[in-house]
């Protein structure tokens, strides 16, 4: 059983190797939760078909032959797995954080998201996007796929702006039905133009949840002296006296929150704010949540 | 011990501008993750930081300026900062009434003498409003005392005013004329010159022009024998006060009196001395007995005194008149009490003396002691050299019953005829009356003498020289001696209090 001081985002993000973190993190979250003996395929029966030649013996019904003396196959119905597209967000806007990164906040909940995926059989893919999509991981139901998600997430730096409607724009075209669509931004973009992609992946009945990566700082502006703040994505530099605009930061702040919170829920997509100081634990929680 | 040399530290003024240039305020870079909700406020924020850039050097600034004034003990005007502290104190002893000019002002008590160091003592600071009598503040000029929390406003001495100087008087048949010599100071004036002549009185108006002016009045038809005459001239100064002419038809010895009652007229003419009135002690001769009675309480004591001085019998340095030995003795100093009228002759007199609570004690080598109180007690230097006590000349009353109760014991204890009585004259009265005069003994010299009869010590007499009869206002060396030049109270803790909210200002514009 993992200790839940383990799971603190500043202890965590100490081990290196993603594939560790994640395990420790789905360890730490599912510890106590008790887990069912049966393993394997999950496979439903449907009904029986009269045998035919060359047709494979081991589907033979011995049951129903016993009782009837006529072969029947038994038929199955395949459990499709879930698409899982995971969005990680690598603008330069996500490199920002102290002592725990978004960036890296969001690597460890991409991969964590992936392992449990993984588990589950569902296929997980993954796309990282700046102002365009920057890796293309098309969801495979594969054995240790998601190692290639982990080397991926590895390697990956911050870049460049965000534009997610764009990339929302380009992924719709990539993708079909039904998958399950992870976005792990700040979303510190224009809230309007992002509103009609998600609309339309949304009416491909594709269910969306958007993982709101924020810092304390971000939200609450605490620091005290004045500096020269600059703009991690245009890089434009301006004098900020923290304390003078505290109140006035904190009241727009919110107010583009709730405008996101709101759009969101018109656009059925589910959506959760996480800070970097939570614990992982509580954030799989919150994600889980619904 | 703070130095004035800390004054110099506002050179070192130089180091916060130094500070300032070269070392600016360091802002950091800071990445954010977008400055979207920041961007309103950049204009506002650069000129507010650039505000308190300039607020901050200021304030350091200051802080050294501050702190040098703390340091260097600098006096802020205590007018500034004592303002609804500032007391003024106004000298009412006697001296100041007919000295003040424009500053007319109220006298709640006329107290005999001011008494400068006691009022030093009960107040920290203040204007002292006096004339500024040296005589006040010998003794604060002996102990080098200073009081640069005291500013001094000087008195004005009238810049008008009448005296009268003399009188003198010459026979036309049985017609006398007076003449009477006023000197006016200032710009010419009609005053009304009241005089009586045996209770008829009259009044008449003089024009008195600057300087000497000389009023002659005739009274017609004088008889002989004793008569009064009073002259009294309206003026600013009251000493120019009533007094009396005698008048002895055919006698070349005519004396004026200075008072309504001549009760030492009488005493003097029964003592057979020949008394003297004079209203200018240059005109005194040694050896004259001066006389001024009855002097009202109001009167200004002080500017009678500088004629008052004067009194004191004289006598030759020794000599026997009968079982009377008159001694001249050394310079020392004489104490007479006032109600019991004692006089201590005990030699050397004093030991020393000490100032407790604004009351003098006089140690006698004998072992005595004396508490000398200020209101009933007449204390004075017997030495023209020795400046050791100060000599007060307001006691003139008291000095008078002095008088009266030596001469009182000698003419009940002398016979007639006695050695040291001459030529007798008798005198009439219009009261019927009758006195002898004698002839002065004369004793030139200024010293002091001891009259002994048996073993009874009686008088101890000193005449005073024309410097210390003199009033004289303290000069501006001495005024500076005692008060100090600079007026400024001191604001080493005020400097020190204002460095310190300095300091929690700069810590403050700092932090931000």
């Amino acid at each position: 059983m993992i200790d839940k001081e383990f799971l603190k985002p500043e202890v965590i993000l100490k081990i290196k190797n993603l594939d560790i973190r994640a395990r420790l993190i789905v360890e730490g979250i599912f510890s106590g939760i008790h887990t069912s003996s049966k393993k394997g395929l999950s496979c439903e029966f449907t009904e029986h078909k009269i045998y035919n030649s060359g047709e494979p013996v081991n589907l033979i019904d011995w049951k129903v032959y016993g009782r009837t003396e006529r072969l029947f196959l038994k038929k199955f119905e395949e459990e499709s797995n879930m698409k899982v597209f995971i969005l990680l967000d690598v603008s330069n806007s996500m490199d920002f954080g102290e002592p725990v990164k978004k960036i890296d906040y969001a690597k460890t909940i991409v991969a964590t998201l992936s392992l449990i995926f993984s588990k589950q059989n569902d296929s997980v893919g993954l796309v990282t996007f700046n102002e365009d999509i920057v890796d293309f991981i098309p969801p495979v139901q594969k054995r240790n796929y998601f190692n290639n998600i982990y080397s991926i997430l590895q390697k990956r730096r911050t870049s460049k702006k965000t534009d997610i409607s764009k990339v929302l724009y380009h992924l719709s075209k990539r993708i079909k039905k039904r998958n399950y669509i992870i976005i792990i931004s700040d979303f510190l973009s224009d809230i309007e133009s992002l509103l009609k992609p998600l609309k339309g992946l949304s009416t491909m009945k594709n269910e969306i949840r958007c993982i709101h990566i924020l810092t304390r700082e971000e939200i609450e502006l605490n620091s005290d002296n004045a500096k020269y703040m600059f703009d991690l994505e245009t890089g434009k530099k301006i004098l900020v006296d923290p304390n003078s605009i505290r109140r006035e930061y904190r009241k727009l702040f919110n107010n583009f929150l709730e405008n996101l919170r709101f759009s969101f829920n018109e656009c059925k997509v589910h959506y959760n704010l996480i800070t970097t100081d939570n614990p992982f634990d509580r954030a799989f929680m919150e994600i889980f949540k619904n | 011990m703070i130095y004035r040399i800390f004054l110099y530290f506002p050179l070192f003024i130089i180091i916060p501008i130094l500070i300032h240039l070269l070392s600016r305020r360091k802002i950091k870079n800071e990445p954010f993750p977008s400055l979207l909700f920041l961007i309103e406020r950049e204009r506002k924020l650069r000129n507010y930081i650039k505000f308190e850039e300039i607020l901050l050097f200021l304030t350091r600034c200051l802080m050294i300026i501050v702190l040098a004034l703390a340091g260097g003990l600098v006096f802020i005007p205590f007018k500034f900062i004592l303002k609804g502290e500032m007391k003024k104190i106004y000298d009412t002893s006697l001296s100041t009434m007919g000295r003040i000019g424009k500053y007319k002002y109220e006298t709640v008590n006329i107290n005999g003498i001011a008494d400068f160091e006691k009022t030093f003592e009960k107040y920290k600071y203040g204007i002292i409003v006096s004339d500024m009598q040296e005589i006040n503040f010998r003794s604060i000029l002996k102990k080098g005392k200073r009081y640069r929390y005291f500013i001094p406003e000087i008195l004005d001495i009238s810049e008008e005013n009448n005296s009268m100087r003399d009188i003198l008087y010459s026979f036309d048949g049985n017609n006398l004329k007076l003449y009477i010599k006023i000197n006016r100071t200032g710009k010419s004036k009609n005053e009304l010159l009241k005089i009586s002549f045996d209770g008829n009185e009259f009044n008449k108006f003089v024009e008195l022009r600057e300087g000497d002016n000389i009023v002659e009045i005739m009274i017609k038809d004088v008889k002989d024998g004793y008569h009064r005459v009073l002259c009294n001239l309206k003026d600013d100064l009251i000493f120019d006060n009533e007094f009396y002419k005698v008048i002895y038809k055919g006698k070349r010895e005519i004396k004026i009196l200075s008072d309504e009652e001549p009760v030492f007229l009488l005493k003097a003419l029964k003592m057979r001395y020949n008394p003297v009135w004079i209203n200018n002690p240059d005109n005194l001769k040694k050896g004259d007995f001066l006389i001024i009675e009855n002097v009202k309480k109001n009167l200004n004591l002080d500017y009678i005194s500088r004629f008052c001085s004067s009194i004191i019998v004289s006598v030759n340095d020794s000599m026997m008149m009968k079982d009377i030995l008159i001694k001249k003795v050394k310079p020392e100093f004489g104490f007479i009490e006032d109600d019991r009228f004692f006089i201590s002759t005990e030699e050397p007199l004093i030991k020393e003396y000490e100032i407790k609570g604004g009351e003098r004690i006089l140690n006698f080598k004998d072992g005595k002691s004396a508490i000398v109180r200020k209101n009933n007690v007449f204390l004075t230097s017997f030495s023209l050299e020795s400046k050791e006590l100060v000599y007060h000349s307001y006691y003139i009353p008291f000095l008078y019953s002095f008088i009266e109760r030596s001469f009182t014991d000698l003419l009940l204890n002398l016979e007639t005829g006695d050695s040291i009585i001459g030529d007798f004259k008798r005198i009439e009265t219009p009261q019927g009356m009758s006195y002898e005069n004698i002839k002065i003994f004369h004793f030139d010299k200024i010293g002091f003498y001891r009259i002994f009869k048996g073993n009874d010590t009686i008088f101890v007499a000193v005449n005073i020289n024309k410097e210390e009869r003199n009033m004289k206002i303290l000069g501006k060396d001495k005024i500076d001696y005692i008060f100090g030049k600079i007026k400024f109270y001191d604001g080493t803790g005020f400097f020190l209090f204002i460095f310190l909210i300095l300091l929690i200002c700069e810590k403050l514009l700092e932090r931000r």
